[in-house]
C-alpha cells in the first residue's frame, strides 16, 4: 500500500469516526465497521479515545495492546494538560497519534501478524517516541500562522518520528499528516490561493 | 508497598507498543497502564469478539446482498 490518496480515503472515515474534537461522542471504533475496509483483512483492529493523568510535558501517547486475538489501540490524551486545550490542538494532538496508529497497521499489512508484532515489540523495549505538550505548543502556533508552516523544522514532525523501519513502501508520514489533518476544501483552499496571489 | 515493575505490567496487560515511552517518566507509563485497565475492566475480549463478529455478519449481509 503506498498511494497516499488511496490509504487516505480509506482511512479518513475511521479518523472521522473517532470525533476527537467531541468528547462526549467518543466510542470505540472497530476496523470492522467499515465495509472498504474489508480487503485488508483488519477485522481484529480497533482504536478509541482514553484519558490519563499524564505528566506535563506529554500532550498524547498511542498505545497498542494485544490480547486474545484483539489489537486495540488506544489514544491516550493527557486529561491535565488537554483539559481546556483549543479543538484545534486536541484535533492536532488526536492526528498525530493516529498516524503512529496507521504504521503500525502498514507494519500488520505488510508482514506476516506474528512478524510484525516481534518487530514491533522490539521497537517498544528500544525506541518510541514522545508527543510533549511544548512541541504541541510550538506546532499549534505555527498551523496558526497564515504563512504556510515548515513542518520539517520539528522533530516531532519528520517522516523518521513515525517511520517504523519495516511497514514497506508507505507514504512520507508528513505528507499522511497533512492530509489526515486538512481537508480537500482546505487544500484547494490554499492552492488557488497560492495560484491567484 | 513494593515497588511496581513496568516491564512486568506492559507484558501482562499485552502492551506491544507505545509511541511515548522513550521520553516518557515511570509516572506517565503507569498511568497509561492504569488507564487502559480501566478501559478493559469495562468490557471482556468475548464480549470485544462477539461484536467484531457481529459487525462482520453484518457487512457480509451488506456485502453480498441476500442469498437468492
Amino acid at each position: 500500500m503506498n498511494d497516499l490518496e488511496t490509504i487516505v480515503r480509506m482511512f479518513r472515515p475511521v479518523l472521522r469516526a473517532l470525533n476527537l474534537r467531541e468528547p462526549d461522542k467518543h466510542r470505540p471504533v472497530y476496523l470492522s465497521q467499515f465495509d472498504h475496509l474489508d480487503v485488508y483483512n483488519l477485522k481484529f483492529c480497533s482504536i478509541r479515545v482514553i484519558y490519563a493523568n499524564l505528566e506535563d510535558d506529554c500532550a498524547a501517547v498511542l498505545a497498542t495492546q494485544y490480547t486474545d486475538g484483539l489489537l486495540q489501540n488506544y489514544i491516550v490524551f493527557n486529561n491535565t494538560t488537554l483539559k481546556g486545550a483549543k479543538k484545534e490542538e486536541i484535533k492536532i494532538t488526536g492526528v498525530h497519534e493516529f498516524c503512529h496508529f496507521m504504521a503500525i497497521l502498514f507494519a500488520i499489512m505488510a508482514r506476516s501478524f506474528d512478524e510484525a508484532r516481534i518487530r514491533i515489540m522490539e521497537r517498544l523495549k528500544n525506541k518510541v517516541d514522545l508527543l510533549k505538550k511544548s512541541e504541541l505548543d510550538m506546532l499549534f502556533s505555527m498551523l496558526s500562522k497564515k504563512e504556510p508552516p515548515d513542518y520539517r523544522t520539528l522533530e516531532l514532525l519528520t517522516d523518521s518520528h513515525f517511520r517504523l523501519g519495516f511497514e514497506g513502501d508507505v507514504p512520507d508520514y508528513i505528507e499522511l499528516f497533512r492530509h489526515f489533518m486538512f481537508s480537500r476544501e482546505i487544500f484547494e483552499l490554499i492552492f488557488d490561493e497560492k495560484k491567484t496571489g | 508497598m513494593a515497588e511496581r515493575d513496568m516491564q512486568k505490567e506492559l507484558s501482562d496487560l499485552g502492551i506491544i507498543s507505545l509511541d511515548g515511552i522513550g521520553e516518557l517518566t515511570r509516572k506517565s507509563v503507569f498511568a497509561v497502564i492504569d488507564a487502559v485497565k480501566e478501559d478493559n475492566a469495562k468490557t471482556t475480549t468475548q464480549a470485544e469478539w462477539d461484536h467484531i463478529n457481529a459487525l462482520e455478519k453484518a457487512k457480509a449481509s451488506r456485502i453480498q446482498g441476500d442469498p437468492l
